[in-house]
């Protein structure tokens, strides 16, 4: 299990994992963080192409709410995936520091 | 941003889950150019890649919807076939005793492109029986043990079509063999071929409309095997059949303009040549968004299968 099998989904899937990371938000409250915390800004098609993929896969769930503004949350599947993402990611950038003479 | 107008394209599954929440945020957002550019690349995507449908569904309801998605897929299947194959029989007969076939056998990489025309071709209609013969048979047994008379029509129409049609062709053939030119006989035999195709085409599709598909596995040549799986992948490979067809298509033409003064050489019919690349034109048009369609509802299936 990983996100590599999303395609071009695949980048986005990880920012709203992360985004949903500390607490459950709604679509444009994921838009907002994911801005302040990696600059970019995912377009409302994008943002709901991935939704409806980490949906489907079990990784978000939507919460039961009378607002319209729905907010999701991590499933523990989720939480799993993305610590299995962040390490990789996490050890990627450890090799490209160390062959660029950087000390970790 | 007010978007109710845009999220109208989305497909009708994706309206009833997300369309609300959806409103909403964009309700938030303030008006882009960008923003409703990225909304049409998620319509797109939407279409052709997610069906939010089975978010919503679990268990039993969602194998029955999978097997329902998987019938209409089989469906969409024949008919982009045979779209696909009428146009390229056509091109075929177009060729048959043309001025373009000495150059074409004399030259080895014209050939080729005709032989993977060919190949393509074969592979589509050896895939698309396979898988067809599977699900017809599943369905076959379904509709005997339900006594769906309606159905069981549907199966004897092109036997029976087969035949009157085999019997019309040795007619043509042997008995006025004399009275009607070869390339003319050529032709009537293409013909008659597309005609046979688009009644069985219209038959299995009827049948595969009105009948069910069970998810259980029946017995063939004492083996058990999963129908609806197999005949997924032989999709695929129908696909793949396709794209290779509609390549060596457009190879083939590449080569025929670069070829075109050998062949004008071998012919004296100059308004022919108008013809042909017409046809020509029209049949590759059609081959290669059919098969890349065909391209895409084979992702879909496979990804029914997969479930």
């Amino acid at each position: 299990m990983s996100l590599n099998n999303m395609g071009r989904f695949s980048d986005p899937s990880l920012l709203i994992l992360v985004s949903l990371a500390d607490k459950p938000k709604h679509g444009y409250a994921m838009i907002e963080d994911i801005q302040k915390i990696s600059g970019i800004k995912l377009g409302p098609g994008t943002l709901y192409g991935a939704i409806a993929r980490l949906e489907e896969r079990g990784y978000i769930e939507p919460l039961l709410t009378e607002d319209r503004r729905k907010p999701y949350r991590l499933t523990a599947l989720g939480e799993n995936i993305l610590k299995q993402e962040l390490k990789s990611l996490q050890s990627f950038t450890i090799q490209g520091l160390r062959r660029l003479g950087v000390s970790v | 941003m007010n978007g109710k107008w845009i999220v109208r394209f989305y497909p009708k599954s994706w309206h009833k889950r997300y369309e609300d929440e959806f409103l909403a945020m964009l309700e938030q957002m303030p008006f882009s150019i960008s923003n409703i550019l990225n909304i049409f690349t998620g319509i797109i995507d939407a279409y052709i890649f997610s069906d939010v449908t089975l978010n919503q569904l679990s268990g039993i309801e969602r194998v029955k919807y999978m097997l329902g998605k998987l019938r209409s897929y089989y469906g969409k299947g024949i008919i982009l076939f045979l779209l696909f194959v009428t146009p390229a029989f056509l091109f075929n007969a177009m060729l048959d005793d043309s001025p373009i076939l000495p150059v074409m056998c004399s030259t080895d990489v014209f050939n080729l492109a005709y032989n993977g025309f060919m190949i393509g071709v074969a592979i589509a209609l050896i895939a698309i029986s396979i898988g067809g013969f599977l699900v017809l048979f599943s369905i076959f047994k379904w509709s005997i043990l339900q006594k769906r008379r309606d159905i069981l029509v549907l199966f004897i129409v092109p036997v029976i079509a087969f035949l009157v049609i085999v019997a019309f062709v040795l007619y043509i053939n042997i008995t006025l063999e004399n009275t009607i030119p070869g390339w003319t006989r050529g032709n009537i035999n293409q013909c008659l071929m597309v005609f046979l195709l688009l009644i069985t085409g219209a038959c299995v599709y009827q049948i595969i409309q009105k009948g069910q598909l069970k998810n259980q596995k029946i017995s063939l040549f004492g083996r058990k095997i999963e129908p609806y799986k197999i005949s997924m992948h032989a999709a695929t490979v129908v696909a793949i059949g396709m794209e290779i067809s509609t390549l060596s298509l457009i190879v083939w033409g590449i080569l025929a303009n670069k070829f075109v003064s050998s062949i004008m050489r071998s012919s004296n019919l100059g308004i022919f040549h108008a013809n042909t690349l017409l046809l020509y034109l029209v049949a590759t048009l059609i081959m290669l968004v059919t098969s890349c369609i065909s391209g895409f509802v084979a992702k879909r299936g496979a990804k029914y299968i997969a479930e």
